[in-house]
């Protein structure tokens, strides 16, 4: 095993197990390690076969096939950089309508009881003149 | 295609909303709302907190708003458009939109109405370029103001001398529209073009307005160069992009 394998299949499971313990800890939702898994399987899987890494960096024209597998990566974390952009965007996005929606709502439970405190002062002024 | 005007009512028949977006304004939010009740019968000031630390709630509520609060600052784009939604809930038959800062003389709120049934436009902005004024910007200020005044007629195909006015009149149809669509940032420029793109008629009015009474510009100079870039980008996204859907409004 040459060593560029050893290290990229060490990289490969230490990102495995330490998606895996986020998942337990519930730090991380499945949906959103979903991405890493598959990037470390693939990166470790690559590592180990050189092979297939090879082919792979023949197909690309990449003379030296670490490089090959330095492209993977880089386009693996494009691709969850952009995953992780959109869903801020979808949370802002979320985070102001919700805002909005408590804004408005607050205001009509402020109008509702200001109208109760209203009508509670003159029952109770209705009922001192009786 | 353009829908019909919103009644043949008269404009002191209306049931109007004023939306007043206001973020640590509690200097001359209160002279705002007062100004607003005292001038104009039918209208009703919902000041929209975005999130002030001071006492803007306050002095607007004692002014005699109804005041909304988000409960973080959200941005103009946000606090104005939680005031469409407001007068969309409750059905109001326009909103206006005008700035707490006190920018914006409530006499001219009444031009504005006018012009919207008389015209049967369904969004009406005041503009502080048409006819005789006496407003006056720093040349660059200016600058910025010709360029978009310029990209925003040639997308539309309409003339729009004053793209950046706060002041502003939505029917029905567009308070249906904003609801659910308003621009975040910088939202005056793009509400136009959005407008336009819903397929809504627009009209600009002359109107006069003053120097701010308190507070600062939220556009700096600094902020000048991004405004223009971020604006200029929006304008030209929110043309290509797809048509906005709007709700059909009884």
């Amino acid at each position: 095993m040459t060593r560029l394998a050893l290290i990229g299949l060490c990289a490969a499971v230490i990102v495995v197990v330490g998606v895996l313990t986020m998942i337990r800890t519930r730090r991380l939702q499945e949906r959103h390690a979903l991405i890493w898994l598959i990037g470390a399987i693939v990166l470790g899987t690559l590592a180990a076969s050189e092979a297939l890494l090879g082919w792979i960096a023949d197909l690309l024209t990449i003379r030296y096939p670490p490089s090959a597998l330095f492209l993977i990566v880089v386009a693996f974390l494009g691709v969850a950089l952009i995953d992780c952009v959109i869903t801020i965007s979808r949370l802002t996005d979320r985070n102001r309508t919700l805002a909005q929606r408590l804004a408005i709502v607050e205001e009509r439970v402020a109008q509702i009881e200001a109208r109760e405190a209203e009508g509670r002062t003159t029952e109770s002024r209705a009922e001192g003149t009786t | 295609m353009t829908a019909a005007a919103t009644s043949p009512k008269s404009a002191d028949q209306l049931r109007v909303a004023i939306i007043v977006p206001a973020y640590e304004e509690e200097r001359a939010v209160g002279d705002v709302v007062r100004l607003i009740t005292e001038n104009l019968a039918n209208a009703t000031p919902i000041v929209i907190n975005d999130g002030s630390r001071d006492r803007t709630a306050d002095v607007a509520r004692a002014a005699g708003a109804r005041v909304a609060t988000l409960p973080f600052n959200s941005g103009i784009g946000a606090a104005v458009q939680t005031g469409f939604q407001i007068a969309h809930d409750e059905g109001f038959d326009v909103a206006v939109q005008v700035d707490g800062d006190g920018q914006h003389p409530p006499a001219e709120v009444r031009k504005l109405l006018q012009a919207m049934v008389d015209t049967g436009a369904n969004y009406v902005i005041g503009s502080r370029f048409l006819d005789d004024n006496d407003y006056r910007a720093s040349f660059a200020r200016r600058g910025g103001i010709r360029i978009f005044s310029r990209l925003v007629s040639g997308l539309i195909r309409q003339r729009v001398t004053d793209t950046t006015s706060g002041l502003r009149a939505a029917d029905r149809h567009t308070i249906a529209l904003f609801a659910e669509h308003y621009p975040h940032d910088y939202p005056e420029v793009e509400a136009i073009v959005l407008v336009r793109r819903a397929g809504l008629a627009i009209q600009e009015v002359p109107v006069q307005m003053q120097e701010r009474q308190a507070g600062r510009s939220s556009i700096t100079p600094l902020r000048s160069a991004y405004y223009m870039i971020k604006v200029g980008l929006a304008v030209l996204i929110q043309f290509m992009g797809r048509k906005p859907r709007r709700r059909e409004v009884s």
